[in-house]
C-alpha cells in the first residue's frame, strides 16, 4: 500500500520535474528568439526560469532517491559478511532518517524566514522551499520503509539498496 | 577540530554506503553541533535552498540535456563515420578513431560518461570486428573520454567557475588546448603501440568517402561552436547557449529523422535527474562551505602550507596527488565541492591563476574514471565490451604514462591553459 503510494507520488514527481525543465527550455527559447528577432526581451522568463529550476531540483529530490540515482560508494560495504551489510543498513538507514527529521523540524523556524515576494513571479519565497520539504518527507518514508524492511518488519517488494555510481557528470 | 570531525566523518559515512547528498547534510549536521550551534540548525536547509536558488548555475541542465539528446539523435554514428574517415588509415587506425571521435563528441557533451555510454558502444564493436582486442577497445575508449569535460559544454568546469568565481568563457576557452593536448598525447602512445603490437591496418578513405562524411557529421560538431560564439559575443547567457545548442541539436534530429518521443523524454529525465543530484550535493555542501568559513579553515591553511612547499609547482604537485587519491573514492563534482573553497586562498597565495588552477585540478580529477576501484568509467565500458573490469584495468595502465606526463605538463606551463582565453578575452 505504502509502496504503491511511493511509486505513484514517483511518477507524478517525475512529470512534474521533467515538464518544468520542458517548460524552462521553452520559455527560454522563445525569449532568445524574441530578442534576437524582434529585439524585444521578455522580463519574467529570467526569474520564472529560477524558481522552476529550483522547483525541479527539488521535485527531482525525492526521484533520485526513489530510483538509487543518488551516488553510493559501496565497495567497502560489499566485502562484508549479509550479517554485517544488514546492521550497517539499518544504520545508515537510522543516520539519514536523523538527517531528514532534523530538516523537517527545522521547518517551522526556516519558513517565516523566506517571505517577500519573489519580483516578477508573484508568490512568497517560502514557496521554493516546499518541494524541498515534501521531498525530504517522501524519502524519510522510503528509507523508514527501507528500514522496516530491513529489520523484517516488511517484505521486500522493490529493489532495496541504490546502484552503486559515481561521477554524474565527468 | 571542527574541519576535522567535518570530514572524517564525511569519509567514515561514505565508506559506510550512506548516499553522497546525505553524508555531506549528515557531516554538517555533526560539525554544527560540536561546533556550538545546536541551536540553529535550520541553517542546513538554508544553506540547501541557497545553493540550489543559485542562477550561476542555471545552464547545467542545458549542458547535461545537450549531451543527451546528442546520443538520443543518434549522432554517434555519424561522429564515428567522420572521425574513422579522416584518422582511420593511421598506424592504430581504430584506436586513433576513437580518440577523435571523442574530441568531436565532446563538444556535443562535455561529460565523459556520456562518451563512453553513446560513442563506447559503436566504437567498441567496430574495434571488435576489426579484430582488436575487447579489452584494449574498452581501455581506448575509456580514456579517450577523459578529453570530454574539457571541451565546451562541460558541466565540471561550470561548477568550478561557480566555486572560483571565475568566468564560465575563461574557462571553456582554457580546456580546449589541453584536451587537445590530452587527444594528442593519446594518438601518440597508440602509434607507440602500434609498433609493438600487430594492429589491423586500414586504408585511406578516397577524397569522395571522407566529403560524404564530412557532409553527414560536421553538422553534429556546430554544438560548442553555438555555445561558444552564444557566450563570448555576449548575445546570450551560458543558459541561454545551453537552450541553443539543445534545440539545434532537436533540429538535428529532426532533419535527420531520428526523432523519437521515448528517447527524448529518456533524454529529460536523465538530464532531470543527473541536474537534481548535482544541485543537491551543491546544496548541502554550501553548508559544510559556510561552516568551513565560519571556522577561518581556509585562512588556516593559507598560513600553513607555504611552509611546507616553496613553489607554486611544488603546490600543485601536492595537490594533484592528493586529488588523484581523493578521486578514487569520491566523484569529481563532490570532490571539488569540498576541496575548492579550502585551497583557493592557497592558490592565491602562491600567485596561481584560479583558470589555471582548475584545468590542473579538473585532469587530477577526471582521471579518476579510470582508476579502481571506483572509477566509473571501467564499469561502463565493461559492461559494453563484455570484458571483466580486471582486464579493462590491466589495458588502461599504460595509459597513465602519457596522461600523467600530460597532468604535469599542465601543472608546469600555465600557459597552455592559459593562452587561448588570454588571446582571446585579454588577460584576466
Amino acid at each position: 500500500m505504502l509502496e504503491s503510494a511511493l511509486a505513484a507520488t514517483e511518477r507524478l514527481f517525475l512529470a512534474a520535474a521533467n515538464l518544468l525543465l520542458v517548460a524552462m527550455l521553452a520559455i527560454n527559447l522563445v525569449n532568445i528568439l524574441s530578442r534576437l528577432v524582434f529585439d524585444l526581451g521578455i522580463i519574467w522568463v529570467f526569474p520564472w526560469t529560477t524558481v522552476m529550476f529550483v522547483w525541479m531540483v527539488f521535485f527531482g529530490f525525492f526521484v533520485v532517491y526513489r530510483r538509487g540515482k543518488d551516488i553510493t560508494v559501496d565497495f567497502v560495504v560489499n566485502r562484508l559478511g549479509t550479517a554485517a551489510r544488514t546492521a550497517i543498513r539499518i544504520a545508515v538507514d537510522l543516520v539519514v532518517l536523523l538527517l531528514l527529521a532534523t530538516i523537517l523540524v527545522q521547518a517551522p523556524l526556516l519558513l517565516p524566514r523566506q517571505v517577500g515576494e519573489l519580483d516578477l513571479v508573484g508568490i512568497q519565497r517560502y514557496w521554493l522551499a516546499v518541494p524541498f520539504y515534501v521531498s525530504s518527507a517522501l524519502i524519510a518514508v522510503q528509507f523508514a520503509l527501507d528500514l522496516m524492511r530491513a529489520v523484517g518488519l516488511v517484505q521486500a517488494a522493490a529493489p532495496e539498496a541504490p546502484v552503486a555510481q559515481r561521477g554524474p557528470v565527468e | 577540530m571542527t574541519a576535522v570531525a567535518l570530514f572524517a566523518g564525511f569519509i567514515v559515512l561514505i565508506a559506510l554506503s550512506v548516499p553522497i547528498t546525505m553524508a555531506i547534510g549528515l557531516a554538517v549536521l555533526g560539525a554544527l553541533v560540536m561546533a556550538g550551534f545546536s541551536d540553529t540548525l535550520w541553517i542546513i536547509p538554508m544553506k540547501v535552498l541557497e545553493g540550489v536558488d543559485n542562477p550561476a548555475l542555471l545552464a547545467i541542465p542545458f549542458f547535461v540535456m545537450a549531451g543527451n539528446l546528442m546520443n538520443a539523435v543518434g549522432m554517434t554514428d555519424r561522429i564515428f563515420n567522420l572521425a574513422n574517415a579522416l584518422v582511420g588509415h593511421f598506424r592504430a587506425g581504430l584506436a586513433q578513431v576513437n580518440v577523435l571521435a571523442s574530441v568531436m563528441f565532446a563538444g556535443g557533451t562535455g561529460a565523459a560518461v556520456a562518451d563512453i555510454a553513446g560513442l563506447g558502444t559503436v566504437e567498441i564493436k567496430a574495434m571488435r570486428k576489426r579484430g582488436y582486442k575487447a579489452s584494449f577497445a574498452a581501455a581506448i575508449t575509456t580514456v579517450s573520454a577523459i578529453v570530454a569535460p574539457f571541451i565546451p559544454p562541460s558541466v565540471p568546469l561550470v561548477v568550478y567557475a561557480f566555486l572560483s568565481n571565475t568566468s564560465v568563457a575563461r574557462m571553456f576557452l582554457a580546456g580546449i588546448v589541453p584536451a587537445l593536448v590530452v587527444a594528442g598525447s593519446l594518438m601518440l602512445f597508440n602509434r607507440f603501440l602500434a609498433t609493438r603490437h600487430d594492429f589491423p591496418h586500414q586504408d585511406r578513405a578516397s577524397l569522395r568517402d571522407i566529403w560524404g562524411h564530412v557532409a553527414n557529421g560536421i553538422a553534429a560538431l556546430a554544438a560548442p561552436g553555438i555555445i561558444m560564439v552564444g557566450i563570448l559575443t555576449g548575445t546570450t547567457t551560458a543558459a541561454e547557449a545551453g537552450i541553443l545548442a539543445c534545440a539545434y541539436t532537436l533540429l538535428l534530429g529532426a532533419i535527420y529523422r531520428t526523432l523519437k518521443w521515448s528517447m527524448i523524454w529518456h533524454a529529460i529525465t536523465e538530464t532531470m535527474m543527473i541536474t537534481s543530484v548535482i544541485m543537491i550535493i551543491i546544496g548541502f555542501a554550501n553548508g559544510m562551505g559556510w561552516l568551513l568559513a565560519i571556522e577561518q579553515v581556509p585562512q588556516q591553511l593559507a598560513g600553513g602550507v607555504p611552509a611546507l612547499v616553496d613553489s607554486p609547482f611544488a603546490f600543485l604537485c601536492l595537490v594533484i596527488v592528493s586529488v588523484l587519491l581523493i578521486g578514487c573514492f569520491i566523484d569529481g563534482v563532490t570532490a571539488k565541492l569540498l576541496l575548492v573553497p579550502i585551497l583557493l586562498p592557497l592558490v592565491d597565495a602562491f600567485g596561481i591563476d584560479r583558470v589555471h588552477f582548475g584545468i590542473v585540478m579538473q585532469m587530477s580529477l577526471i582521471l579518476g574514471l579510470a582508476t579502481p576501484p571506483l572509477g566509473i568509467g571501467l564499469y561502463i565500458v565493461s559492461k559494453i565490451a563484455e570484458v571483466p573490469v580486471e582486464d579493462v584495468v590491466r589495458s588502461v595502465l599504460p595509459f597513465f604514462i602519457p596522461l600523467t606526463l600530460v597532468l604535469l605538463l599542465l601543472a608546469a606551463a600555465p600557459s597552455i591553459s592559459l593562452w587561448l582565453p588570454n588571446l582571446i578575452m585579454g588577460p584576466g
